[in-house]
């Protein structure tokens, strides 16, 4: 789905880089991604800096902002998430897991279980949650999302 | 049984005074959104064509949710997909309590969409000749 070049514009109109030019921008917080194809939006992602950029896709940099405290310390949870082995991970194939400091401390295959049982044991604390996998995702049927 | 309660064709953002149009009456229930001893009451519509609960974004911000994940795919009606940040938070209405629920975020509402997530666990009644609703 996403094209094979890479280009990233900033701003308004200068002239398209690469993408591997955006690890730059994102030392000073979030940078927000849209992903286009054929000028269509496909898809948008959060960045921080020290994050790897995909290594294909059309992008463009909309905005930078400094993050919140919560954001920043979700995105460190997400950091550890990663250092997780995939053979680890293997073992919850299919199942929501909640990480937190790199260990997974839960898991369940039902998402809504799993998060009130995380916060209602660990308190209002970081933490990073994924379906092992497969890809999280949710519907809107009804035509009035803008 | 909570309720009934009324169909509305329009409510009101008690905040922003902000009016919201449904067009045809419309099961539609203030909720009371919380984190972290903070809260927001925002009109809701039981949408059953959504499959998990939807909030404003600017709703996640200013209440200072805690999110939990920053990617979800969100695929919409016309077969767009968008990623979207979810996060947790109380939400209560019609005397009903979901405490650390995961909701994602859309920036393009000011409406609550109460999904499949919370209407499947409960026994919805749609009265459309009566306009009113109860959820039990």
């Amino acid at each position: 789905m996403i094209p094979s070049l890479v280009y990233i514009k900033t701003g308004g109109s200068p002239p398209p880089q690469k993408i591997s030019d955006l690890t730059h921008a994102g030392s000073a917080g979030i940078v927000n991604v849209h992903f286009v194809d054929s000028g269509r939006a496909i898809s948008s992602r959060s960045f921080i800096g020290g994050d790897r950029m995909p290594s294909s896709g059309f992008a463009f940099i909309t905005s930078t902002y400094n993050p919140s405290p919560s954001e920043i310390e979700f995105e460190e949870q997400k950091r550890e998430f990663k250092k997780i082995l995939p053979l680890i991970l293997e073992q919850y194939r299919g199942l929501y897991i909640a990480v937190r400091k790199g260990e997974i401390v839960d898991s369940d295959a039902d998402l809504d279980m799993l998060t009130n049982r995380f916060f209602t044991g660990h308190g209002d604390v970081p933490v990073y949650v994924t379906k092992v996998g497969e890809e999280m995702e949710e519907v809107i049927d009804t035509p009035f999302f803008g | 049984m909570p309720g009934p309660f009324p169909y509305q064709s329009t409510a009101t953002v008690p905040t922003s005074r902000a009016e919201i149009k449904f067009g045809r009456p419309a099961p539609v229930c203030d909720v009371t959104i919380s984190s972290r001893g903070n809260l927001e009451v925002i009109p809701a519509l039981l949408d059953s064509g959504a499959s998990r609960t939807f909030i404003p974004h600017r709703i996640a911000v200013s209440l200072n949710l805690r999110m939990i994940r920053d990617d979800v795919k969100i695929t919409v009606a016309d077969g767009r997909s968008v990623l979207r940040p979810l996060f947790v938070a109380d939400l209560t209405f019609a005397g009903l309590s979901f405490r650390n629920h995961p909701v994602v975020s859309i920036a393009e509402r000011e409406s609550i969409l109460i999904g499949r997530d919370i209407l499947n666990l409960k026994l919805t009644t749609l009265d459309g000749p009566q306009l009113q609703f109860s959820i039990e």
